[in-house]
Formats: C-alpha cells, structure tokens, sequence
C-alpha cells in the first residue's frame, strides 16, 4: 500500500490540530531529511502525536500480522482452487472455452493497440504544439496496476494446477505486446525489424495454446484470430493514427463476436468500427473526386441499404430478434422499438435519410458525406458476407462469472452513454417538455435503488413486451442497468456542459452558427473531455454495482460463492475464505479503474478548470 | 432584403422553418411518444398480466401478512400495508444512523487524511481506497461475518448468557453484548413524563432566545458572547427544575435478560442485522465522503490560509473559523448525495437477516403477492425517502450557501 | 454526482414529485380503468401473429391452432393462457427451458464445471428425454423462490422442477399447474444437540434461522402462533450465510424442509462441528414436484408421465442398465417399453420415450440414491419408497 498517494501532488497538509503545513514542489521531502528528523516531523512532532502513532501503530501490526496469518497460513483456499473456473466464467459452456481464450487475446490486442495508438498521437500533438512529450513514468503504471496485477498473481499461484492458464497468460501479454508494437514508427530499424517479428509470436503462441485446448470445434474463432493478425499488419503497414483507433475498434469488437457469433448485427459493429479509418481515408481523397464519383457513391449508397435491409432486415425487423451474445444486448431494444414503430417504416425513413443527405451532399458539390455512405454499405455487405462465411454461432448469453460483472458494466456503460447524452442534452433544453420529461426521467431512477429495478427485470420485464420476447435474464438486467446508468451519465454530462464556460456559446453566436452546430462542435467537444474521469468513476460504481446481479440469481462473481458452498464437499467450509477472494477481485478492478481515472484527470488537467 | 430595411414588417419564414412553430411541434411531438410508449408498454404489462391471471388491483394490502417480522411487535395477522410500514420504519432506523456515523466517520478520516501524523494519513488513505472500491453488498456480508458470526461474541442462549459491562459500581447495566442481541440503557417514561416532555421543548425555545440575545449583545458591545455556555446552563437549569416539580417523571431502563434467558428486556435493545448493517454502509459511505472532506479542504484557496496567518489567528481558530466553514460549504452537496446513498444502498440488508423494507417486500412476493404491484411500491417508498431527505438537507444547504454562490 | 449541487433543489424536488406523481398516476390508471382491461385483452394475440406462440422468438411456423378464437368460455384466462402449443414449440425448439434450483444440496446444485446437478435436475432431464430423447437437451434456468411463478407465468420457462411446495394459493391464485408429486418432503427444526432442546415449547423466544421466500415462513408462522410459542425469525437470503449464522450460535435452531436440514446436518459434522438433533415432530407437509402453466393439459401429462416414468420402471424392477436389453413377455411392461400397445403417442410422447428416460437417467431409485442418499436421506422407511414397500410413490397403471 505504500504506493497509495505517492504519486499525488501534494499541495498542502492540514494536521489534526488545524495547523497547515504548505508542502509545495519546494518543501523538503522525506528523502532530504535524516531519518531522525522525517520521524520527528511525520510521527512524534507532537506529544499527542506521538500517542495516536504508538496506539494506531500497534492496532496496524495486530492486524497486519491477523491478515498475514489468515492469507498464508489459517485459510482454506480450497474452495477457491476447486472452483477457481466458475469464478471466473461460470457456467461458460466447457466445450466452447477455445472462444474465451480467442476473446483475451483480440483484446489484449486491442488494447496494446489502443495504448499504443493513443501515445502516437500524444506524441503527434506534442510535436505540433512544439512541445516534449512526457512519457507516462513507469512509476505511475505500477502505481495503478499493481492492485490487478497482485490478483491475478494469487488466483495464479492459489488456484492454478495446470500449465495452461499460465500459457494464456503468457500468450495475453504477447499479445498486447505486439499490438502496441504494431504503432511503433516504420523506420526500418533493427527495433522495427524486432517488432515486427513480435507481431508474428502471437500466431505462433496462440497456436501452441490452442492446441492445449482440446476442443478445436469452432473454425470460425480460428478465423477471427488469424483476421486480427492480419490486421495488426496492417496497422503496422499504414501509419495513421485513424487506422491503428480503427484495427484497435475492430479488434475489440471482433473480441465480442467470438462470443456472440458472427450473425446478427455483427457486420454492424465491424462496420461502425471501422469508420475512423474509412473517414479519414474519405477525407484525403474526397476533395479530388469529381462530382461524377459522388452521385456514383450515393447510389452505391442507396443500393447497399437495399442490399443490406433484403439480406438482414428480414432477421431484425420482422421477427423477434434472437439475442445472441453480449453485443446482442443491442438487438433487443432495437428490435422491439422497431417492431413498435412499424419496422419497414423506420428502415425506409432511415435508408431515405441516408440517400437524401447524400444527395444534398453531392448536390452543394460537396462529395464527402456520400462517399462515406458508399464506403459504409459496401463494407456492411461485405462484412456481412464474410460473416456468413466465417458462419460462427453465437452462444446464449448467461451467467459467466466475473466475465459477466466486467461485461455487464461496459455493456451497460456503452449502451447508456448515448442516452445519457440526450437526457442531458434534454435537461438543459429550452423547449419546457423536453426538459420536464427529462428530468423526471433522471429524477425518478436516481430516487430508486438498482435492486429496485433488478426485481423488475427478474420478475416482469418480459411482460411489458407484446410479443413476449423472452429475453434471457442477463439481457433483461443489462437492459435495466443500462436505463440506471443512463440517469446517473446524463447528471455527469450535464455537469460538463456547465462546466464549458458561456464565453464559448456566446462566441459561436457572434460567428452566426446554430445553436445545434454550437452544440455540437463547441460544447459538447469541451464538456465531453471534462467528463471522462467521471465517467470512468460511473463505470467503477456500475462495476460494483453489478455484484447485485447476485440477487437475481446469475451467477456472478459474487454469486458464485453461493454455488460453491452448495456443493456437498465445500458446505459451510471456507466460507469467510471466499468472501475475501471475492472482495479482492472487486477491489483489484475498482482501485486500478480508479487510479487510472485520477492519472487521467491529472493528464487531461481537469481540476485546473 | 429591401423591405426590412426600408422598416416593413420583416415576412414571416414559412412555417416548416419558422422556429416557433417547430418548437412547439417538437414539443408535442416528444409528449405524445412518451405518453403512447408508456401507455403501450402498461397495456402490455396489464393485458399480459390479466392473461396469466395475475390481479392488477391493490386490495391484496388489506390482506394478512401470515408471517412476522425479526425483532418486531409485528403480528402475522397484520395487513400487508402494515408490514410495508414496519419496512420503511426498518429502513429508516437504519439509514438514520447510518448517515450520523458516515457524516462523523467520513469527517475524521478526511481530515485524517491530511494530518501531519505519518501513521494516520497512510491509515486514513488505506481504509479509504480499500472501502471505496468494494462492492457494498460484499462490506455489509463482511462485517455481518466480521462483527459477529466469527467476531468475538458468544452465543445468547439460556445455556450462555450474554457478556455484560456494569456501570461502575453499580447493578445497572451500561451495554449487554453477544453475538445475536445487544443492549444499552434508555429512558423509561412514568407519570407527568408528557408534561415533561412539552416542558423540555419550552426549555429548549428558551435557551435558543438565549442563544439569539448573547449573539446580539457580542455583536452590539462587542464583547464576548459565551453563547454556548449560557445556552446551556439554561436549557440545564430548566430541565433540571422541571424534573424535580414532576417528581422524576422520567428514569433509566436498564437491559436485563429476560424470564426465557433469550431476549433483553429494558433499556434499548438491537440485533446483529442492524448493527451489521449500519456500520458496513456507515464505513462504505464513510470512506466516500473522507474523500470529499479531503477534496473540499484542499479546495479552499491557500491566501485564506495566508490571511488567517496574517491576522495572527492560532492554529485551531484558521482551522475553526477560516478553512472549516469553507470547505464543508463546498462539500455539503455531494455528501448530501452520499447520504442519499446510503439510504438506497440500506436495500441490501437482506444479505445479513436485516428486515428492511427491500427484505419484506420480497418475502411478501415470495409467499404470492403480486409482484408488480409490491416492486411500485417498493420504488415509490424509496422516492419518497430520497425526496424527504433531499427536501431536508437542501434546506440546510441554502441556509449554508453564501448568497450569490 | 459531483455536479449535483449546482442543481437548483426546488426545481429538482418539485420534478421528483411530478415524477412520483407519474407514477402513481400510472399505476392507478392501469389498474383502475375498467376500459383499459378491455382493450388490453386483445394485446397478446394481435400485433405479434406470426410468433406470439413461440415463446423464444425463433419464428418457427407453428401448425397448432391457438384455441383463443374457437372457444369464447367466459374464463378469459383460460382462453389466453391455453396456448396449447407447448409441447410443439418445445419440441421444435429442441429444448426443454426447466427452472431449477442452482444452491439446494442434492436437489440443484453447480459444480465446478458450471455443469448442473441433482435429483430435480435429473427430473429436467427425465422430461428432456421422454419428449425430445435427448436427456441434454436441457435449458436450466435458474430462479429465486420469489420469481419462480412469474417465470412460469411470462413462460421465461416450460416447466419448474425446483423444490416446490404444491399448495392450494399456487395452484389456483399463481396460475401453476402442479404434477405427480416426486418428493414427500416435511419441514422440521434442527438445533445444537448439546443445548438439551427437545421440542418445540423449548423455543420460546428463540431465534430461528429461515430461508427467505419459501413456504416454511409461513408455516412456521402458522405452528407457532397456534401453539403461542413466541419467536423470532431471522430470514436469509442463502444458506452459505444461514449455515454459518446457525453454526456460531446467531440463531438457535435452523428450520427447512427435511432434506435441507438433513444435508446441513452432515454438512456441520462432516465439518467437525457440533453434533445436530432434528426435533422429531415435523411441522408441515411438503409435497414437492414438477410445476407447469395453467391450461395447457397437453403439456402437462407429457411432462407427468415422462416423470412417471421413472416411478413406474422401478416398480417393474427396471433401470437404466436392463430397461434396454428387456426380454421378458410381461404385457404390461412391453407396453411400457413400447413394445406393446402404443400408449405413449396419445400423450404426444415417442413409443419408446419410458426407455429413453430411464436409460439416459435413470429410474426413481437409481436417481434418489445418487443424490438424495449421499446428503443423509436413507430411502428405506421414507414415504418416497414405493406403495408396495409402505411409501407413497404410487403411479396410474400404464395402460
């Protein structure tokens, strides 16, 4: 723990009798001092000070030294080590584990992506602003992530018998490894060189991990597996900020189609993911482009929606959507409000839209929007295709353990985050309405406890559906958490755009823009940016929130412990024992997420608004 | 372009472009798919409830309740309204004392958290990032376990009875402890003690008459207004007179064991639920609002400090009178929040036996009460606690807000 | 939340309230207006004809006629409720949805697999096989004792099999059908033997550990009372804190259903705990079985006698290891092998569905002595033996 608060700047210390002390840069730090005088000033600079230190002190060792004895040397790990699988995936279909393993790796792909793709672009803005770029001190990184690091070291070495967790684990960090190396610049060095080999390793050790699992069923997650090295060769190819968000978006994704298979939306989600690149491609090109190519985009345009709605509107509109897998969540929702709306009406209003502004696009002679139409139908279809050939089922989403906690709240966090958005948007709004409907919103599931609402997605949200969808129970919690969520993001939004002083609205006026383009280019950039630590803090609640699942009965992290002392060898045995673990698991997540959001304020520089 | 400026009346924009016509279409528009996406979804609900069979009507509230309630004059032929009662009075005992000991326990360790004392602002900072970051459904099975089930307390049985501490030197009990029950002493009413009462209460208006003269005369003369001192040397002697002309209207209960050797009969007695319970989301909440204790010191601007150094004031007056006041006027909101908090979170007393109102809501369901019905109150109950305690504190924080904040 | 200050607090308050207002006003209105119920009869058939029938959304055709436009009785429940497709979907479907218990030693438990287990379990199975022939083809879906009916009501599930009490309030008020019954249960108390407690009248004001939302509240409440005994309840939400609770002295007696309490009592001394004593007078009966939906019989008696099934092998000496090389000339069990007068299609089963059944699960016995023995419940002497050995399992001939 001695690592906790290091790291913050400190900027003055109030002791217990009120004095205040001003530590700034310049004050003496410990390190200066003798370590006579550091004792004299920090523990015994006063006589009563000197008795809180002997008494706290003491009552620390006892239980520093309680919490040693109960962890190495009283406690009964067995439960954990029997069951340590079912804490972590719960009841995740045995058969299907390669699917997992595929998952962890595209997302330590992903996020070594991501990380890396972030630090080129910081690296970018440093240098057009002039400036040096300050790399993150290696410090700061263990400082949050010793927490996360320490649990998977203990279920490591408490609950693992077999070679194979320690492969995964191994082939997970090769992984992140190389996608963060996918970014690193081309210059043909012999460390790009080196890197580039490094992006090879993964296939080679997935492999070997691979075929440690013996059930090798599924070709499909082979196939997304080898799509992601491709991929990262891609990245590694084209140096563009744009194409390493987008491999990274395609990747993490991709990560969920693993699971939830590669019908359905999928080819929506790959699609929408790939955006950032097709866009900045758009973007160079499409002031070159004769008006010629754009009317011939927006009828590729007009043609993919056809396309698209006769191959997968059949599957979403005019049927109750199957859910299938995390990302399924979506098609829950959408399906039934589109049903409600009279589902061709809406596609045809959207596919309208969608051809009309491209046309009006092309029409002003500005070709852009229409070629990214284009781009997007072409891609959707061939997503669509290729997901058809990949041909991967997905799985029934339930109950899987901690993987349901951590996906349960970035689903719900993703999900909620838009309608947040608009509920903030609407809170603040001038039209009486909106703003009373709004608020109301907020107000009503901000009074009420989550559990309130758990018990309506257990016992009746199946009834408020005409069709009496049956949704599964993971699903219909998902649903709940995420209108939950969506009350508590649209109060941090809209602390965000109060935050953005009135100067900027004022200013967008003068230049004579509508309050929509205000909104939307002033506003909410700057609110939004504001935001972020926040709503990591959002996201850590919900985390923890999650562990109410518990209650409806899917067997979440903490629900497992009830499973597990149901069996007939561990009834009432290590019961306080599993208890801790899964207090550590939540704490590890939580107090890393929490540290990193407070790096993260500290990079964005919020507080000094 | 001419006509307006030649001071013509400017032509109106068409109305699909004119913004005061789209405000009010926009308007109508958001009302009217609100309210057929909410009628549609109730008339799901209640066809699709009226089609399994399942009353949509309340009179189920008139009905028994067929079980009683833990450590409650609960009968199991009371209404199901009056074990809803007995829930929100459950919930509210709770969430009470919860947010008096956060308010108190988040204070010192904030505070703590800043201390020159090595030892306490690393303890502070460890108990607040370790409280924080747990889920409080696993802090309140925890302490149930930690206090209680493995703590240090014996059984309540006949067969052993539970620990107790004296008052020193005599019979009476101060506080009656085991592993189920606990027990501290309380006042027991006898004769004149509603007099008694009401004459309190005057005491009290009379002392703050006191309050509000001392203030003045500091202010006027200038000097010192000793406010506290006289208040209560006032409410004091009168209640003290008070007591002696009703002949000891009131007098302390003890708690003793009962006849059966199970339950504690005088004093105040309370269970290991609520007790459980009110500490995990007292030390959960607690260590939330540490942190905006710490932030909202750290908030106050450092010439206050420099100001309060210049005008010689010693270092418990800054502390007292300069950074205090300050700094909980920028925490009273969001603490206001984290008590808001806690109140929601007392729904997870279930996990340790606590029969809070999520608790018997449940229970009721469980033994086939229509469960739409039961959740919307539910959630109405915990609206009208939310709204209570906004309404309360946020009136406390106005009167704490500088004007013009 | 760290914003919320700069809300205005009247304003926030007078909307909470319009809110609250919204939602009361809601909730009156549907439950109030007599036209709304009216109108609302025809919402589950009408805006969703092509799939209301099947209840997962495969939007699979389905041949069964609704009976809901043909026979306008004036149960308006029944007409709705009686979707009469169930056996179909579920056998186009290929999978049986079977709510279960997923924590009740020897009845559901999870192991370490995430596999489930357990003689309600096998029950699930037992139907699977009867009427699909595959004893996987199981969907375990698992409930708490609060969401058990709705679960049923909403058809989230095809059937329950999970511990539970056939009473007359669920059998009527809750809309659940309640089969052959597969388990005599009785609630009693178990308490601490060294506390020298005998008999109910010793529990004067003692502390009694329960498990939430389950009938034994309320018949404990209903022996008690009547003798005026005075209690306390402690009611708990999992037996992983009961047990524990109990163990430790926080409450003096633990109240169950006996298989419960039975599989607790070896649970605590296989542990090294104190020595258990169950107070000998049970306080309840506790007939637990297979649960489905009001008003579709067709389901129902495939699912009753795929259970029966595993009754009626025992009787005739059959299990799992002989039911399939069976080469005697008994008329009465070729015809339940199917062999012999075609029974099984008129309740919508597979000919050979008794073999499937007992071949992939089991027979009653082989399933009680894999899961119920193991917890400390000895078949012999238990009114779950068979009718010719002095029990109650006693099925309609099969003929």
């Amino acid at each position: 723990m001695s690592t906790t608060g290091e790291s913050e700047p400190r900027i003055a210390t109030v002791g217990g009798d009120g004095s205040v002390v001003v530590l700034g840069e310049d004050a003496p730090r410990h390190g200066e001092q003798s370590p006579r005088e550091w004792v004299k000033t920090n523990l015994f600079n006063r006589w009563y000070n000197g008795v809180i230190t002997i008494v706290l002190g003491t009552i620390a060792l006892i239980l520093l030294a309680l919490t040693v004895r109960f962890v190495f040397v009283t406690a009964q790990w067995i439960p954990v080590r029997a069951n340590l699988e079912l804490f972590m995936i719960g009841q995740f279909a045995r058969g299907e584990r390669t699917r997992i393993v595929v998952q962890l790796l595209l997302l330590s792909g992903a996020v070594g992506l991501v990380v890396g793709g972030l630090r080129q672009r910081s690296r970018e803005t440093s240098r057009l602003a002039g400036l040096d770029h300050v790399p993150t001190r290696p410090r700061e990184l263990v400082g949050s992530y010793w927490a996360v690091v320490a649990f998977i070291t203990f279920c490591m070495v408490v609950g693992v018998r077999t070679a194979g967790p320690w492969l995964l684990l191994l082939a997970c960090i090769v992984a992140a490894v190389a996608g963060y190396a996918a970014t690193l610049s081309t210059t043909r060095t012999p460390i790009s060189i080196a890197s580039w080999l490094v992006v090879l390793v993964p296939l080679a050790i997935a492999g070997g991990v691979l075929s440690q699992v013996q059930d090798l069923n599924n070709q499909g997650a082979y196939t997304i597996a080898i799509a992601a090295v491709v991929l990262l060769a891609a990245v590694r190819l084209v140096p563009r900020p744009s194409f390493t968000l987008s491999a990274g978006l395609v990747l993490g994704a991709a990560s969920f189609q693993v699971l939830s298979g590669t019908h359905g939306l999928a080819w929506f989600y790959i699609t929408v993911a790939a955006m950032p690149a097709v866009a900045d491609v758009v973007g160079l090109v499409a002031e070159r482009l004769p008006v010629v190519a754009g009317w011939v985009a927006a009828a590729m345009a007009g043609a993919g929606v056809v396309v698209l709605f006769v191959l997968t509107g059949g599957e979403f509109v005019f049927q109750a959507p199957e859910i299938e897998g995390p990302l399924g969540v979506v098609t829950g929702p959408i399906g039934s409000i589109t049903a409600f709306l009279g589902g061709i009406g809406l596609v045809v209003l959207a596919a309208a839209a969608l051809v009309g502004s491209s046309v009006a696009g092309v029409a002003r002679g500005d070709v852009a929007p229409a070629v990214r139409f284009a781009a997007f139908a072409v891609l959707g279809v061939a997503f669509w295709a290729i997901g058809r050939v990949v041909g991967l089922d997905g799985l029934i989403w339930d109950s899987w353990g901690l993987h349901t906690n951590l996906v349960v709240a970035a689903a719900s966090i993703i999900l909620a985050f838009p309608i947040g958005l608009l509920l903030a948007l609407g809170r603040r709004s001038s039209l009486p309405v909106l703003r009373v409907l709004s608020t109301a919103y907020i107000e009503l599931i901000r009074g009420v406890p989550l559990i309130s609402l758990l018990f309506i997605a257990a016992l009746f949200l199946n009834f408020f559906f005409a069709t009496r969808t049956n949704l599964p129970l993971v699903t219909r919690a998902t649903i709940v958490i995420t209108m939950f969520s969506a009350a508590y993001i649209a109060e941090i939004v809209r602390g965000g755009l109060q935050s953005v002083e009135k100067g900027q609205t004022e200013a967008g006026q003068a230049m004579g823009m509508s309050p929509a383009a205000i909104t939307r280019l002033l506003v909410l950039p700057q609110a939004l940016k504001n935001v972020i630590p926040a709503l990591v803090g959002q996201f850590i609640s919900l985390f923890k929130d999650t562990s109410l699942l518990f209650f409806i009965t899917i067997l979440e992290f903490l629900g497992v412990r009830d499973i597990i002392h149901a069996q007939s060898e561990f009834q009432g045995l290590g019961i306080a024992e599993t208890l801790v673990f899964v207090a550590f698991g939540f704490w590890a997540f939580s107090f890393t997420m929490s540290r990193e959001s407070q790096r993260l304020e500290r990079r964005l520089d919020v507080s000094n608004r | 372009m001419t006509d307006t400026l030649s001071g013509t009346k400017p032509s109106r924009p068409p109305f699909w472009r004119d913004v005061r016509v789209l405000r009010v279409v926009a308007q109508v528009v958001a009302a009217v798919t609100v309210v057929l996406t909410v009628r549609y979804l109730l008339n799901n609900l209640v066809g699709n409830l009226n089609a399994v069979g399942i009353s949509t009507k309340f009179d189920f509230l008139g009905s028994p309740a067929r079980f009683p309630v833990k450590d409650s004059n609960f009968s199991p032929d009371s209404t199901i309204s009056a074990l809803i009662w007995k829930g929100v009075q459950n919930t509210a005992a709770s969430a009470f004392v919860g947010i008096a000991l956060a308010l108190v326990i988040g204070v010192v360790v904030g505070v703590g958290r800043l201390s020159t004392n090595w030892v306490v602002r690393k303890l502070s900072t460890l108990y607040v990032e370790t409280l924080r970051n747990i889920p409080p459904l696993v802090i309140i099975i925890f302490f149930g376990f930690a206090i209680f089930t493995f703590g240090p307390f014996s059984p309540f049985t006949p067969a052993s009875p539970p620990g107790e501490i004296k008052f020193p030197g005599t019979d009476a009990t101060l506080l009656m402890y085991s592993n189920q029950r606990l027990g501290i002493p309380s006042i027991a009413t006898g004769q004149n003690s509603g007099i008694f009462w009401i004459l309190l209460l005057v005491a009290l208006v009379v002392a703050g008459v006191v309050w509000r003269w001392r203030t003045r005369v500091n202010i006027d003369t200038g000097e010192p207004h000793r406010r506290v001192r006289y208040s209560l040397a006032t409410f004091l002697g009168l209640g003290v007179v008070a007591f002696v002309a009703l002949g000891a209207p009131i007098s302390g209960s003890f708690p003793e064991v009962s006849e059966s050797g199970r339950l504690i009969v005088g004093g105040l007695d309370t269970n290991n639920s609520y007790v459980s319970v009110t500490i995990a989301l007292a030390l959960y909440t607690g260590s939330h609002i540490a942190e905006i204790v710490r932030g909202s010191i750290l908030a106050v601007p450092k010439g206050q400090n420099e100001a309060s150094n210049a005008l010689a004031l010693s270092g418990f007056q800054r502390y007292r009178f300069v950074v205090l006041p300050q700094a909980a006027r920028i925490a009273m909101p969001p603490t206001i929040n984290q008590f808001l908090n806690l109140t929601k979170n007392t729904s997870l007393a279930a996990a340790v036996a606590y029969p809070d109102l999520t608790q018997v809501v449940r229970t009721a369901i469980g033994n086939d009460q229509p469960s739409p019905q039961m959740v919307l109150i539910l959630m109405g109950c915990y609206l009208s606690f939310s709204l209570f305690i906004s309404v309360i504190l946020n009136v406390v924080n106005r009167r704490f807000q500088l004007a013009g904040r | 939340m760290i914003n919320t200050g700069k809300t205005s607090t009247r304003k926030r308050t007078a909307v909470a309230v319009v809110a609250l207002g919204l939602v009361v006003g809601a909730c009156s209105s549907s439950s109030g207006d007599g036209d709304d119920a009216v109108e609302t009869e025809t919402v589950p058939t009408a805006p969703a004809d092509d799939d209301a029938i099947v209840p997962d959304g495969t939007g699979a055709p389905t041949d069964t006629e609704a009976p809901d436009d043909s026979a306008p009785t004036s149960d308006e429940v029944e007409v709705v409720q009686s979707e009469g497709g169930r056996l179909a979907a579920v056998q186009e479907a290929g999978v049986i949805r079977c709510g279960a218990n997923d924590a009740l030693p020897g009845f559901g438990v999870i192991d370490s697999a995430g596999d489930y287990a357990g003689f309600d379990i096998d029950l699930c199975r037992a139907v699977a096989a009867g009427v699909l022939g595959d004893a996987d083809a199981v969907e375990y879906v698992p409930l708490t004792a609060d969401a058990r009916f709705p679960a049923l009501q909403s058809g989230e599930v095809d059937l329950i099999i999970r511990n539970t009490t056939w009473t007359a309030s669920r059998d009527g008020g809750q809309g659940g059908n309640f089969l052959f019954t597969t388990f005599y249960d009785g609630q009693g108390v178990m308490v601490p033997e060294s506390s020298g407690i005998t008999d109910l009248e010793g529990l004067a004001d003692a502390t009694i550990c329960v498990l939430s939302g389950t009938t034994t509240e309320l018949n404990l409440s209903s022996v008690f009372t009547a003798r005026g005994i005075p209690y306390t309840p402690s009611v708990y939400d999992d037996n992983t804190t009961l047990q524990p609770a109990y163990e430790q002295g926080q409450c003096e007696a633990w109240t169950a259903d006996a298989s419960a309490l039975a599989s607790g009592k070896s649970a605590i001394e296989g542990n090294g705990g104190e020595t258990q004593f169950i107070i000998p007078e049970v306080i309840s009966k506790e007939p637990l079985g297979p649960v489905v939906a009001d008003g579709d019989t067709e389901w129902a008696s495939a699912v009753e006698w795929s259970v029966m099934a595993t009754v009626q092998a025992w009787e005739f000496g059959l299990d799992s290891t002989n039911i399939a090389e069976y080469s005697g000339d008994d008329p009465s069990i070729l015809t339940f092998i199917g062999q012999g007068d075609d029974v099984a299609s008129g309740l919508g089963l597979p000919t050979d569905y008794a073999v499937q059944v007992v071949s992939q699960v089991g027979n009653y016995q082989e399933i009680y002595t894999t899961h119920i023995e193991p917890i400390g419940l000895a078949l012999e002497g238990s009114p779950n033996n068979l009718w010719t050995e002095g029990g109650l399992m006693y099925v309609p001939p099969f003929r």
